[in-house]
């Protein structure tokens, strides 16, 4: 019925000007009022503006107010705000096409566009964020932790587990607080999952901590020395912090695989996940045939926001690899400073037990215990120089290897929008080449043939656009919330390791003080 | 390649040098300038004194490294002297690993930004001041010590050391010098085992015998403790370079930033300058009050060692005379001679024994005041740096902490 009926026109008479459109408020009233004036206007009339324009403010619990009272006009409108997936995305994007006709609030508020524009989805994204908005801030919580790696197993099949717990008041979750057991290989089919899902439509899916063939089997095979400590240590760190940003991502929070990954005591072996598997190896070769495609990508930027960003990214991650090597060295060398401290430590201590002067005996005893908690103290100080800082850089390397990644399907869905385009002239021309020729009886089954192709690829360029617009929407907020969130992590990081080496300076202040009397004591 | 022409005044002795030097003003030694050269450096050694012996009561001479070491061994070879410590001689002056280090940069690497070259080329030309620095210091603290000494100082060769205006024609040792002193160490080795009473000598001086296996443990032990000294300092060092690259890239991050990273990057890239320099001096300063000092102990703790063997020596010449003596009067044959040998031979020793137990306390007080004074300067400057370091840490912090 409402398709029947002409949408209403706008009070000002201005339906391209959109700007005027960003407060939704004023969107209902308007619309609201010209029904009221209109002779053909529906019952709607009667309802008071206030109800629409408070509605349209609050998408979220709407539905069941509007649905009794009101037209169906109305109704679907409100239907469309409410959402709550993302597959729901498409429909609202479709307002530019010309041959789309159901009736969404957008057809509704725009009925006139002759050009393209992206701007009145934007009401529908403010509203969105809105509810992004109340999730990051007032139910947004939830808390991970990996801990306790324990080794199951002997020999080459061994592997280690981690507990991964969650603690939540989120009310999608069964549990406030619950854990689970789960291995490496785990983590990544996680990952695997949640990239094959979102990756192509333009979602920026954390990477998951790297693989090492090396590492993990100086742990399979049992040794249980400091450096296979440290590489445990290092793993579970990481797995943590890919947990607690895979989380932050509200799309990525809804999904159904990171929620059995959480909560279920038993998970289906992600066997693909194996570096030399069969899958793996199609994985590699597929990367390889994608890195050639890109090369021979040609796009034609419409958007310079896109080209900026790009660049953007690229100088971000030449200069965060220089000061991840830089810091690299850093630990390095803190690291050779606490074993040479350690080294002087002791033999300042022969020293002092050789040196026949007693009182000189002494305070070279002191010294040599000064610098062995000063040993200790450049041990710690590299632990933080690297888990805080160095790591914090080679995270970020491999999230923004993730967002490069986004931006290259934004190419390959403008490519495969581009190919059905010319798929599409060249059928046009073999329809317009069949029309001229002259024969008459095998012509109307081939024109029949031909029209329905046509209209096949007319509908897979109209979903090719359809799919690029979505995925430049996508990509353009997800850089917006990946660009909010580094800012965040990044000082955070930052202020925290600051207080490290504060500490670090403080406690040899404390040292050399209780050193400077015996010093001084010797006679 | 470098010219280096420095003005050494007395405040630029590194002072874990200055020993106690209770002499009087009479004869005052200091190296007032130095330079360098393609492979050399030339020390301008100015003597102040009113001794009668020296022509004016100012002037100065030119020397270098060879003319040092001649002066000390002729100390050593020197029979009268042979109950005292020589001062040890001062060390080749070593620029080498620091001028490689200087043409290695200027080689170039491209991926070094023009600020970062210009810091490590800074930092490079300081180390080579440093060394340069402390070569000079180690060649007049050896003097001092010389014009200090009661019976040191009156040596001819002294004089002519301080006095004689041209070359003393001794730089480069000849091919009979050199074997000269592969000679001189094999006999070395073999007093050596003298004093580690291999040779079943029978010490009968308590004092000296507590010298003895004080001595040789001690003088290995504090090899050792100079030897990763030196190694923590360099870490430092290493440590303050790496802070070099770290807030260059910093800086560029910062500059590229369009949101509120950029001043913290930029704020970040200054505190990491501003480390640089504290640890650079944590650096220097460890190098200085501890590397150096164990360094010169060492070598003066050889020089005690060596004191105690020549001493060894003596009583060795002074037991074989006495088995001479006991011959000759068996056989009744040449006693007098003997009686004569085995008189000198045993005042030879009582002499050395007596100035070697003056020399030993000395050096015990020269050590524990010397050690007393650097590591208590050590502290306090560990603890000034330590400080600053925290002053700008707090400093930064409350920066970033503040912003929205």
């Amino acid at each position: 019925m409402a398709a029947e009926r002409e949408p209403p026109p706008l009070g000002d008479g201005k339906p391209t000007d959109f700007e005027e459109l960003e407060d939704g408020e004023d969107l209902f009233t308007s619309t609201v009022s010209t029904l009221e004036s209109s002779p053909s206007s529906p019952e709607p009339a009667s309802l008071p503006a206030e109800d629409i324009s408070a509605n349209s403010n609050d998408p979220k619990p709407t539905d069941t107010v509007l649905d009794d009272d009101r037209e169906d006009l109305f109704a679907e409108a409100t239907e469309e705000v409410s959402l709550d997936s993302p597959e729901r995305e498409p429909i609202l994007s479709s307002e530019p096409s010309p041959a789309v006709t159901p009736v969404t609030p957008t057809a509704l508020i725009a009925p006139r566009i002759e050009s393209k524009s992206m701007s009145a989805p934007v009401i529908f994204d403010r509203s969105r964020e809105e509810i992004e908005e109340e999730t990051n801030g007032d139910i947004f919580d939830i808390e991970i932790g990996v801990s306790d790696p324990e080794k199951v197993g002997d020999g080459m099949n061994a592997y280690m587990a981690y507990r991964v717990t969650t603690k939540t008041s989120l009310s999608m979750f069964s549990k406030n607080e619950f854990s689970v057991k789960r291995r490496f290989s785990d983590f990544l089919g996680l990952h695997s999952k949640l990239a094959s899902k979102y990756l192509h439509v333009g979602y920026i899916v954390p990477p998951a901590p790297e693989k090492s063939i090396v590492g993990m089997t100086k742990v399979k095979v049992g040794k249980e020395d400091s450096s296979s400590t440290e590489f445990v240590e290092k793993r579970r760190a990481a797995l943590e912090r890919y947990l607690q940003r895979t989380v932050k991502h509200p799309t990525l929070l809804q999904d159904p695989d990171l929620r059995q990954f959480l909560e279920s005591s038993e998970l289906p072996r992600a066997v693909n996940t194996q570096a030399l598997s069969g899958a793996g190896i199609l994985r590699m070769v597929n990367k390889a045939a994608d890195a050639v495609n890109k090369m021979t990508i040609k796009m034609n930027e419409s958007d310079a926001w896109f080209e900026e960003k790009q660049q953007q990214f690229e100088n971000l991650d030449q200069q965060l690899r220089k000061l991840h090597a830089s810091v690299e060295a850093l630990v390095c060398h803190r690291k050779e400073l606490s074993a040479n401290t350690a080294a002087f430590a002791k033999s300042a201590a022969m020293l002092g037990n050789s040196e026949d002067h007693t009182a000189l005996s002494r305070a070279l005893s002191q010294l040599a215990e000064v610098e062995e908690k000063i040993d200790q103290l450049h041990q710690e100080q590299a632990f933080a120089d690297f888990y805080m800082f160095s790591e914090l850089l080679s995270d970020y390397i491999r999230l923004i290897a993730a967002v490069k990644g986004v931006f290259d399907h934004r190419m390959k869905c403008w490519q495969k929008w581009e190919d059905a385009q010319i798929t599409l002239l060249k059928k046009r021309e073999t329809e317009a080449k069949m029309m001229v020729a002259n024969k008459p009886d095998k012509i109307q089954q081939a024109k029949n043939e031909i029209r329905e192709e046509i209209e096949e690829w007319e509908a897979k360029v109209q979903q090719g656009e359809r799919d690029f617009e979505q995925i430049s929407k996508t990509i353009r907020k997800e850089v917006g919330r990946f660009e909010k969130e580094r800012v965040k992590d990044f000082k955070t990081v930052i202020i925290k390791y600051l207080e490290s080496l504060v500490q670090t300076q403080q406690q040899l202040i404390k040292y050399w003080e209780s050193f400077l009397p015996e010093a001084k004591a010797i006679a | 390649m470098m010219e280096e022409h420095l003005e050494v005044g007395k405040e630029s002795t590194p002072s874990s040098m200055s020993v106690d030097l209770q002499g009087d003003s009479s004869l005052q030694v200091e190296i007032s300038d130095a330079v360098s050269e393609r492979d050399k450096v030339k020390f301008t050694v100015q003597t102040k004194s009113c001794l009668p012996h020296f022509a004016q009561t100012e002037f100065s001479v030119v020397r270098q490294h060879e003319e040092f070491i001649w002066l000390h061994d002729a100390y050593v070879e020197n029979e009268d002297y042979a109950g005292l410590i020589i001062p040890p001689a001062p060390p080749r002056p070593d620029f080498e690993a620091s001028r490689e280090k200087l043409q290695k940069l200027g080689e170039g690497d491209s991926s070094v930004t023009r600020e970062e070259f210009a810091k490590m080329k800074q930092e490079l030309e300081a180390e080579y001041l440093a060394i340069f620095k402390k070569t000079v210091a180690m060649h007049e603290v050896f003097l001092q010590r010389l014009a200090a000494h009661p019976t040191l100082r009156r040596d001819h060769n002294f004089f002519v050391f301080l006095e004689y205006g041209q070359d003393l024609s001794v730089r480069g040792k000849n091919r009979k010098e050199l074997l000269g002193g592969f000679l001189r160490n094999i006999v070395k080795s073999a007093d050596e085992a003298l004093i580690t009473g291999m040779s079943g000598l029978k010490e009968v001086d308590d004092f000296f015998e507590h010298e003895r296996t004080f001595l040789l443990e001690y003088h290995t032990r504090i090899r050792d403790a100079c030897l990763r000294a030196d190694r923590v300092m360099r870490s430092h060092k290493c440590l303050a370079d790496d802070y070099i690259p770290i807030s260059a890239a910093l800086s560029s991050l910062g500059a590229q930033e369009v949101n509120q990273l950029r001043t913290s990057f930029l704020k970040l890239a200054e505190l990491f300058e501003r480390l640089r320099k504290l640890e650079g001096r944590v650096a220097s300063d460890e190098d200085l009050k501890l590397s150096d000092m164990l360094r010169y102990y060492m070598r003066d703790s050889q020089a005690a060692k060596d004191l105690l063997y020549r001493r060894l020596r003596a009583l060795a010449d002074y037991e074989n005379a006495n088995k001479a003596l006991d011959k000759a009067r068996t056989r009744n044959r040449e006693v007098r001679s003997a009686e004569c040998h085995q008189q000198l031979c045993c005042q030879r020793f009582e002499r050395l024994s007596d100035s070697a137990k003056q020399e030993l306390m000395d050096f015990k007080s020269r050590r524990v005041s010397s050690f007393r004074k650097n590591l208590i300067e050590l502290a306090e400057l560990e603890l000034k740096h330590a400080k600053a370091s925290t002053l700008i840490l707090r400093n930064t912090l409350v920066a970033l902490k503040g912003e929205p």
